[in-house]
């Protein structure tokens, strides 16, 4: 097995190699890893745009051997939050990490002039992007692809104008159809003037007992392909949740105003699938095909006939720039998710920033000069996308507000009392309950993959489950997914890989762990999290909830404040910090 | 009575997007599950299964014995799914 980390200082232009043993042994990969080396690499307070502030990849001692063990996590200082980045990108990034050797890479420092970086096998080098500077991530796939080598081996991770001009919450898009959208890596790439990352290698893995791997590989791959476990993210995908949540009255419309929107099924997934679906595709080493991707056809110019656009699509996009835009076409969804995918942003905070932004001009918040005379009017799409390129141009105080989150623009402009961020990031797209807004809060990057906290609402929506409960529940997954996020597989396949499956499969690569070891592990991985956060000023106790939250009905009813003040004295006094 | 049914998700293909159900008197709504197609995918025995909703009027619904009326507008819902 290679344990080994990949430096790269682009100030000095150096590249090394060290074997980490001892790191990976400890901390098993990904984002235990992951941690360890930012706590160590990232000076106490440093300027998250500064070149001290490092970025780490990481995947994990299952990656590509096994099926959707298909994830790469990065961590960083958020320049969104000030506190703990970490997102997850599935492609071929994490293949082709494998395939180079390295299961970290951490970057650090900054390049004197736009740069590249292009790495094979252990040979690194960084070269000039001057000419690639200013362009849309699409197109510089494109130009990297015809310039470097490593075609069905090699992964192109690049940054939109987005993230050169360092717009907090700018995303990494990863071969095409992924991204590390959340908490602002893109930003980070662009304060280093690094535009992409092309990433490939010839190395094999040894497996030490192969008679055994294939057995539990067959075993895992069987689960996967041959029972309903994850048929229904193949067939409609996560959009499917845009009727199931409009139904069970958790879809944030309107910046969070209602909780159900009357033109649910223009945008559903149903829909989507109906009229816009062409293909499916899968990322490296998973057989479900699970990446939606949408065809959108507009008229390309007067007399012209027609541009063909390819759009992936998900829940969280569909909601962002969707539901809570008032957006009542899947053209004009397609339409938003394609802006963001051509400037580089991340599409959830986008939408919840913009939705902020309609709902501050409407209440006078705003005046018509700060927008620069764009309308910020709901559903009106051709608005949205020129606040976009005003949000990355940013060429005035307003759009430069806008362009540093909805916590900070709120902060400036007034309406906190609407500015949807947990933790400093933007929410998703679950309006459920009080586990969903805790959920959120207490995770370790304010996401709702942290600890799944809309599931636990689904659930007591079904059966009585009191705030005690909810938070055992919380803390349980915050825990698991923490071992998970250290293989970095795929969350869709959390239900294939259950404890027994995965203590297998790691037994099947040589690496021995219990039950007890891995419950243990998770624990500490998450607590080494918040030891990160707290260094960098994170405060549970001090931690806004925007009053919205309470005001609009969710799936389980009107939400109690108190009950989430009561649920989040529980987490604390469980984890010891009352 | 009169009932309208919808579906959502991918048990929108099996019981299809929306439906005029003509029930007798006093029908239960086990009886209108159980007279669906693909009812094994809505019911697990006699209880609802986990992973899918049935809302009545909005209101999520675990009994099957529960009574319908004329005019009531049942929603067949699977369950969220995400990472």
């Amino acid at each position: 097995m290679l344990r080994r980390v990949l430096y790269i200082d682009l100030t000095r232009g150096e590249s090394w190699v060290e074997e980490k043993d001892d790191l990976f042994e400890e901390w098993l990969g990904g984002t235990g890893v992951a941690t360890q080396l930012l706590l160590k690499e990232a000076p106490a307070g440093v300027d998250p745009l500064s070149p001290d502030a490092p970025i780490i990849f990481s995947i994990g001692p299952l990656s590509t051997m096994f099926p959707a063990m298909t994830k790469t996590v990065a961590q960083f200082k958020s320049p969104l939050t000030g506190e703990l980045g970490e997102c997850y990108a599935g492609g071929r990034l994490a293949m082709a990490m494998r395939f180079a050797g390295h299961e970290s890479i951490v970057i650090k420092g900054r390049a004197e002039r736009p740069c590249y970086i292009s790495i094979e096998n252990d040979n690194v080098k960084i070269r000039e992007a001057t000419s690639i500077w200013g362009i849309g991530a699409g197109r510089v796939g494109v130009i990297l692809r015809d310039v470097e080598k490593g075609v069905g081996r090699r992964s192109i991770i690049r940054i939109g104008p987005a993230g050169e001009r360092m717009v907090r919450y700018a995303a990494v898009i990863v071969d095409t159809y992924r991204h590390f959208g959340r908490l602002g890596l893109g930003a980070v790439f662009g304060s280093k003037n690094l535009k992409a990352i092309v990433i490939s290698g010839t190395e094999d893995v040894s497996i030490p007992d192969s008679k055994r791997y294939r057995e539990v590989y067959n075993r895992i791959y069987r689960m996967v392909v041959q029972t309903d476990a994850m048929e229904k993210y193949h067939d409609l995908g996560t959009p499917i949740n845009v009727n199931v949540l409009n139904q069970l009255k958790g879809l944030p419309t309107r910046n969070f105003q209602s909780s159900s929107f009357a033109e649910a099924e223009n945008i559903s997934g149903e829909r989507l699938a109906e009229e816009y679906l062409f293909r499916r595709v899968s990322c490296a080493h998973c057989p479900i095909g699970c990446i939606h991707i949408a065809m959108l056809k507009t008229a390309f110019t007067p007399h012209h006939e027609f541009e063909v656009r390819r759009v992936s699509y998900d829940y969280e996009p569909i909601y962002s720039l969707g539901s809570n835009l008032g957006v009542t076409t899947a053209e004009g969804v397609l339409e938003l998710i394609d802006a963001c995918e051509r400037l580089g942003l991340d599409a959830m905070s986008t939408g919840v920033v913009l939705s902020w932004a309609t709902e501050a001009y409407e209440k006078d918040l705003i005046t018509p000069q700060e927008t620069l005379g764009v309308p910020l009017q709901w559903n009106n799409v051709k608005g949205y996308i020129k606040a976009m390129e005003n949000i990355v141009a940013a060429p005035n105080d307003f759009y430069a507000a806008l362009a540093r989150g909805v916590e900070f623009a709120a902060s400036r402009y007034g309406g906190t009392d609407f500015a949807m961020a947990l933790g400093g990031n933007e929410v998703s797209g679950y309006h459920t309950g009080p586990a969903s807004i805790v959920g959120q809060l207490v995770g370790v990057r304010h996401s709702h993959l942290d600890n799944a906290g809309y599931s636990i609402d689904q659930t007591a929506a079904k059966k009585q489950l009191d705030p005690s409960s909810m938070v055992d529940q919380i803390i349980r997954e915050d825990d698991s997914r923490s071992v998970f996020n250290s293989l970095v597989g795929c969350l869709f396949a959390r239900g294939v890989y259950t404890d027994e499956n995965i203590i297998d499969a790691l037994g099947s690569v040589g690496i021995t762990k219990s039950r007890e070891e891995l419950t243990e592990l998770g624990r500490k991985i998450f607590l080494e999290k918040y030891r990160f956060k707290s260094r960098e000023g994170f405060d549970l106790s001090k931690a806004r909830i925007p009053r919205r939250f309470f005001e609009t009905v969710s799936t389980l009813g009107r939400i109690d404040p108190e009950t989430v003040e009561k649920m989040i004295a529980l987490y604390k006094e469980r984890r010891g910090w009352a | 009575m009169q009932i309208l049914l919808r579906s959502f998700g991918n048990l929108r293909r099996i019981i299809g997007s929306e439906l005029h159900l003509e029930m007798c008197e006093g029908s239960l709504l086990r009886d209108l599950l159980l007279s669906l197609p693909g009812h094994e995918r809505l019911l697990d025995g006699l209880k609802i299964r986990d992973d899918v909703y049935v809302l009545v009027n909005g209101r999520s619904v675990t009994d099957i014995n529960t009574a319908l009326k004329d005019g009531d507008e049942i929603a067949i819902v699977p369950a969220i799914i995400g990472g």
